[in-house]
């Protein structure tokens, strides 16, 4: 056999470039802006609350990464997942508090309770997802028009079911005794749930990235996702791993509402929607199918939204579409987004 | 005479409205190249797709080392043995080339590590690219790895459509060496409009037509056939 593929023409294409060096030179240094409005001690504050928030925000988007950006399934009824995720940890965080251990409970009785409300919250998802997948998406993959009515439906109904149960008024969510009240580092007032979101929300990113970017199921996935055609010709059940995926994206979905419920101390039945908003600002902020992008862009969207609220508290609610506005123009597919 | 690898009988596959094959009946004689000839869109690829389950017969029987496959799902279908290399975009862009090759390893044994080494052997530009997104390798390179990925298992049967579609001429001969060197391994159906390489390879073919068997035999009696290269192939 001969060698005279080395002949053969090759076109590497190079990630970096100047332009791409001047656009991530100013992602960052915008960030540092606000710093000559407020003072240090404040913009510490404004931070971590930011990047708590930010954290909070990827839990909700993280799933709709997967389902929508991964897998390009418009699933709508993404916000009932974690409106559902956020009344099963409403329950379970009242339940354990009967046995006192939530809001009068030690720091493990309150860390324990939390972790059940999650672990509850994740399998109520993985149930809802799984039957979700099974029953209504496998129908419509590769139709977006049925994929948005069909979920639309399914929204509508998951939350009457919800309302079924919990009924259509607000609650007010408990926050165990171990996670109230705040930090003081520095003069840095850091709130403590704020600091356990952080954590939750970056294990989250690691495991995603370790298990898409690092496992064979995570190949498969991808490749999966690429061209289902191939993969199934080398043996792959990829209807079954599309299960899978769109399972553990509903189950973050769930975690995340969990999450949001306890940060915002009050849930309500229409909550799902209006976070859906603001997870698919992230993922197409992040660019479609990135993990590490729905992570920038959820910390972006956090900051962005910490400061403006502090130095024009009008502005707040509207920033997120102004940043999406200007990353498209600047990158059209999102920050880790394929062009 | 060895009974039949796979054999299609009376087989009808439809592509949206549209009657892709109408009636194909054929047998692959095992440990043999054979090779589908005819013009564009005479079926052959959709003959392919058929048999993979890609495309699944509407009515008609294809039975693979005795089994009745035609209702099978496609991943049932490649873990008995029958792998397949597509026409168009054959490997994964957006997978690196040892992602697409840990893809490929339905189990990663000792046996398939001992095979990459040979793979390297005969595409050591596999290994200098190993990290590279499999997007950015050139035509050549892709189909190679393509190639290689469908080595990489011992397969019962491999059907591979097409692999010198846009290829350079200095290309396609390689190819024809590292196809030769897979049907030494394997039996091979083969679908091919480069006529040289068909015949490079090919030892069994099948000529298809408006979606019908239309002649068949060895391919040394049809290379000097220039009334049937004239009427089927369009050369001669």
């Amino acid at each position: 056999m001969t060698t005279e593929t080395t002949s053969l023409e090759l076109t590497v294409k190079s990630g970096f470039s100047a332009k791409n060096l001047a656009i991530w030179l100013g992602s960052v240094g915008i960030w540092f802006l606000p710093l000559i409005w407020i003072d240090p001690s404040t913009y510490m504050v404004l931070t971590v609350a930011g990047v708590a928030m930010g954290m909070l925000l990827f839990l909700a988007a993280s799933g709709l990464t997967l389902i929508f950006g991964l897998m390009d399934v418009l699933n709508l009824a993404h916000g009932a997942f974690f409106a559902w995720g956020a009344y099963v940890g409403f329950s379970i965080l009242n339940r354990l508090n009967a046995l006192g251990w939530v809001e009068t409970g030690t720091f493990s009785q309150c860390l324990v309770s939390v972790l059940l409300a999650l672990l509850v919250s994740l399998l109520v998802g993985v149930v809802l997802g799984f039957f979700m997948e099974r029953i209504i998406i496998r129908n419509v993959y590769g139709d977006h028009l049925k994929q948005i009515l069909i979920t639309m439906g399914a929204l509508t109904v998951m939350v009457e079911i919800l309302i079924i149960f919990w009924g259509p008024n607000d609650e007010v969510v408990l926050v165990p005794a171990a996670f109230q009240g705040s930090y003081d580092v520095f003069d840095v007032i850091i709130n403590k749930f704020r600091v356990f979101a952080i954590f939750i929300g970056v294990a989250i990113f690691v495991a995603m990235q370790l298990v898409l970017k690092r496992t064979k199921l995570g190949i498969i996935v991808r490749g999966g996702v690429e061209n289902p055609d191939i993969v199934r010709a080398m043996g792959y059940n990829i209807h079954s791993i599309f299960t899978g995926v769109f399972t553990v994206g509903a189950a973050l979905a769930a975690l995340g509402g969990t999450m949001w419920g306890i940060f915002k101390e009050q849930i309500y039945p229409g909550m799902g929607q209006e976070n859906l908003i603001f997870a698919l600002i992230i993922v197409i902020i992040g660019g479609f199918g990135s993990v590490t992008g729905s992570f920038l862009g959820a910390i972006m969207v956090g900051l962005a939204f910490n400061y403006v609220a502090f130095l024009l508290p009008k502005l707040a609610l509207g920033v997120n579409i102004l940043i999406m506005a200007i990353i498209l123009l600047i990158r059209p597919a999102g920050l880790m987004g394929q062009e | 005479m060895a009974e039949p690898i796979l054999a299609l009988e009376d087989v009808h596959t439809y592509i949206g409205q549209h009657h892709i094959l109408q009636g194909v009946t054929l047998a692959v004689k095992p440990g043999r190249a054979t090779v589908l000839l005819g013009r564009n869109g005479a079926g052959k690829s959709t003959t392919l797709r058929t048999v993979m389950g890609l495309t699944p017969a509407t009515s008609g029987q294809i039975w693979f080392e005795g089994d009745h496959i035609e209702q099978h799902k496609v991943y049932k279908i490649a873990r008995k043995g029958v792998g397949y290399v597509p026409e168009d975009q054959a490997v994964l862009y957006n997978l690196s080339v040892e992602e697409n090759f840990r893809l490929a390893m339905f189990s990663e044994t000792e046996e398939t590590w001992q095979r990459m080494e040979t793979i390297f052997e005969l595409f050591p530009d596999l290994k200098k690219f190993w990290r590279s997104k499999a997007g950015v390798l050139s035509g050549g390179q892709k189909q190679m790895l393509a190639i290689a990925l469908a080595f990489l298992n011992i397969h019962r049967i491999l059907l591979i459509d097409e692999p010198s579609k846009g290829l350079a001429p200095i290309i396609v001969d390689h190819l024809a060496e590292s196809l030769n060197h897979i049907k030494d391994e394997t039996t091979v159906i083969l679908v091919e409009q480069n006529f040289h390489l068909a015949c490079q390879v090919g030892v069994d073919y099948f000529i298809l037509d408006d979606g019908h068997v239309v002649h068949q035999g060895l391919v040394e009696n049809l290379v000097d056939n220039e009334e049937l290269k004239q009427k089927y192939l369009g050369i001669g």
